[in-house]
Order: structure tokens, then sequence, then C-alpha cells
């Protein structure tokens, strides 16, 4: 890492370089409705806090630190007992009060969008930033400040709650897989 | 599963289209462009900042026009004016007496009747007054507001001019006068005695008026 501040075209070039990341962390934590607001929100205070990081490989960790903070008061301000940064142990009773995922504007079965909704945000970040992202379990684990096997788990336990609310609308063949 | 190293299969193939067809992220242009416009907005801090400049700025100015309003005179003067004012005044009171024109000051108009008036502070020459006489309120050239009189003593001549001590801007006489300048404060008056340099004690014809309130 350079050791001067980051300036705006730096911050400019990471944002652009990082946003798709950033929107689809964000997406995890509020639902996709809210992300780019999340997003933006995480910019400015990213820019605020600029002379407290400098530039580098590790500012898309940094930036993804924030979307995940500014992501988890956002939730608070709706839900107080949201605990997204800490997966483990999770309490689904407290999920349905925030709908985050609206079946019929995304395009989901009511099965699927149940799912998204009760898995813990890591979770749905970790398979959302593999699949749509196509970032490595090893650059998910820098965006979730975990280690690699954890980032994998997440992935893995959201895939299989999600292939569950799936299976009932799936094909014979596609069924023969699960 | 479908990760880096399994063989896909046609549900995690539906699933993976499925979220790839409802979070799908915004061209990489607009984080661009929604980055730019933050790097630009002026921040918070910049605002703090600013509200707070602004708000010393206007404190200052108030303790300035407070501080200037309590240190000028009754008609706005500053010390430097006022004792020029006063300056002139006496000399001109000395010329008119001295060169036997008619006389500056009235005599039926009492000192200490109109500092009452103007000051609501009651005077008296006290003492014996003898040696001390008192010729009436200076009614020649601007005093800047103040009440003043000219006093024959046996040092000689001694202008007095009373001023509210709240408007008090301490008045100074010009560096190249040839007076000197006394000052007594008296409750909430403040008198001051004009005199020529090397006349003796003219202090003391400010000692002989006394507050009877």
């Amino acid at each position: 890492m350079s050791s001067a501040p980051i300036g705006a075209d730096e911050f400019t070039a990471a944002f652009a370089r990082h946003g798709r990341t950033l929107w689809l962390l964000a997406a995890a934590w509020v639902g996709r409705g809210d992300a780019q607001d999340l997003v933006q929100e995480a910019a400015r205070v990213a820019w605020q806090k600029r002379n407290e990081v400098t530039a580098g490989s590790q500012f898309g960790a940094y930036l993804a630190q924030i979307v995940r903070h500014v992501g988890a008061n956002w939730r608070r301000k709706v839900r107080p007992t949201a605990t997204d940064d800490q997966p483990e142990p999770f309490a689904p009773d407290s999920v349905p009060t925030l709908q985050l995922f609206d079946a019929d504007r995304m395009g989901l079965s009511d099965e699927v969008a149940a799912a998204l909704q009760s898995l813990p945000a890591p979770q749905r970040a970790a398979l959302l930033l593999h699949v749509v992202g196509e970032l490595s379990f090893a650059e998910i684990a820098e965006m979730l400040e975990v280690n690699e096997n954890t980032a994998t788990s997440h992935a893995r336990r959201a895939r299989v709650a999600l292939r569950a609310a799936l299976a009932p609308l799936a094909t014979p063949a596609m069924r023969r897989t699960l | 599963m479908n990760t880096d190293h399994d063989t896909p299969d046609p549900l995690d193939e539906r699933l993976d289209a499925m979220l790839r067809g409802s979070f799908s992220p915004p061209p990489d242009a607009s984080f661009a462009n929604l980055a730019r416009a933050v790097a630009k907005r002026p921040t918070a801090r910049w605002w703090v900042h600013g509200l707070l400049a602004a708000a010393a700025l206007l404190v200052s100015l108030g303790v300035w026009i407070l501080a200037r309003d309590t240190t000028s005179g009754p008609e706005g003067h500053d010390g430097q004016e006022l004792g020029a004012l006063w300056a002139a005044a006496y000399e001109h009171a000395i010329a008119g007496e001295s060169n036997g024109a008619v006389s500056c000051c009235d005599p039926d108009l009492d000192f200490c009747a109109t500092c009452e008036q103007q000051f609501s502070v009651r005077l008296s020459l006290g003492g014996e007054n003898a040696e001390l006489r008192l010729r009436g309120c200076y009614r020649g050239l601007p005093t800047g507001g103040c009440v003043a009189a000219l006093i024959d003593t046996p040092n000689g001549p001694v202008g007095v001019f009373a001023i509210s001590r709240e408007r008090d801007p301490t008045p100074e006489l010009p560096a190249s006068s040839a007076l000197q300048l006394v000052r007594r404060e008296l409750g909430p008056l403040v008198l001051y005695a004009v005199a020529g340099r090397q006349q003796a004690e003219p202090r003391r014809a400010l000692d002989r008026f006394v507050s009877t309130q």
C-alpha cells in the first residue's frame, strides 16, 4: 500500500473497480431495493474517512467493511436486534419483521424469496459474491473478514437452503440431483 | 454443488441463473459516477468547520460592536476625538475671556443643575468656595455631548467636563497640546479637568465636587 491518503481520482477508480462487489454485498445486507442507497451512503462515509486509509489493494476490503457496518446500522433502524455481523448463532425468529426480498418484484418464487430472507446476511453475501460477482472464496473471505474455509462454508449453506426451496419447483431431472 | 471444483448440476445451474437475474448490479460506470459525485461534494466536516468559523466571526463582530459602543462618547466620538474637542473648547473659552469678548459661558445655566438634568446625578460644589468661581456652563464649541463649565481658580482657569461613566471613552488630549487632563470618577459620572500644562493642581477643582445622592 502506498503511504499517501487516497485522492479523489483514486477513490473514484477504486469504486469503479469494486462497485459491483460492494453492491452485491449491500444487496445481501439490505435487499436489492436499498442496495444502491447503501453503497452511496458507504461511499460518503468512506470519503469522509479517507484520511484514515491509504490507497492500495486493501482498499476494497476497507470499503466492504464500511458497507457491512453501514448495512448493519441501516437494518437496526428497522430491526434493532439485527446481528448480521455475527453469523453464528443466528436467530431466524427475528427476521420476518424486515422483508428484504420481494418475490414478485425480483421474479422469484415465494419459497426462494423466503429462503433468501431466512439466511444470515454473510451467507447470502458469500453465495452472491461467488455466483454473481464471480469472486473466488479467497476474495470473498477478504470482503467478509473471515477465513477462506468460513467463506466457503457460508456459500455452501446458502446454496443448500436455496436448493431446498427450489426443489419443489424443479423438473424431475433436476430433482434427481438433490 | 457448483463450487470451483465440482461439476455443475441442473438445479445449481437454475439457481445460479436465478440469482444472476435477480441480483444484477448496475453498470460499473454508475459506481464511478457515484464516487465522483461524493468526492466533489463538500463533506460534513467542511460544513461543520464553515459553520464554526461563521459563528466565531459573528461572535467577534458582536463583541467588537459592543466594545465599540461602550467606548464611544455620547455622540460617538472615540477618546482621541473627544480629547481634541475638549482641548479646542477650553482654548476657545480661555481666548474669549482674555481678549474681552463676550463670555462663552452662560452664568444662568448652572453646571450642577445641568448635570442632574442630563445624568440624573445631583452634584454640588462643596467646601469653602471662596477661591473658586464657577462661571456657568460652557456654550461655545462642540464638546461631544458632555456638560462643560469653566472654573476660575487661584492657579488659573480650569475647564470641567462631565460625562457618564458608561460612555466614557477615556479621552486623550492631542499630543501637540499644551494642556493637561485630569480625571476623577464620581459615582456614575466621570469629571475631567482641562488646564494649562504648567498650571498647578487642576485636580483640586474636581475634588470640590461632591455627589449628594
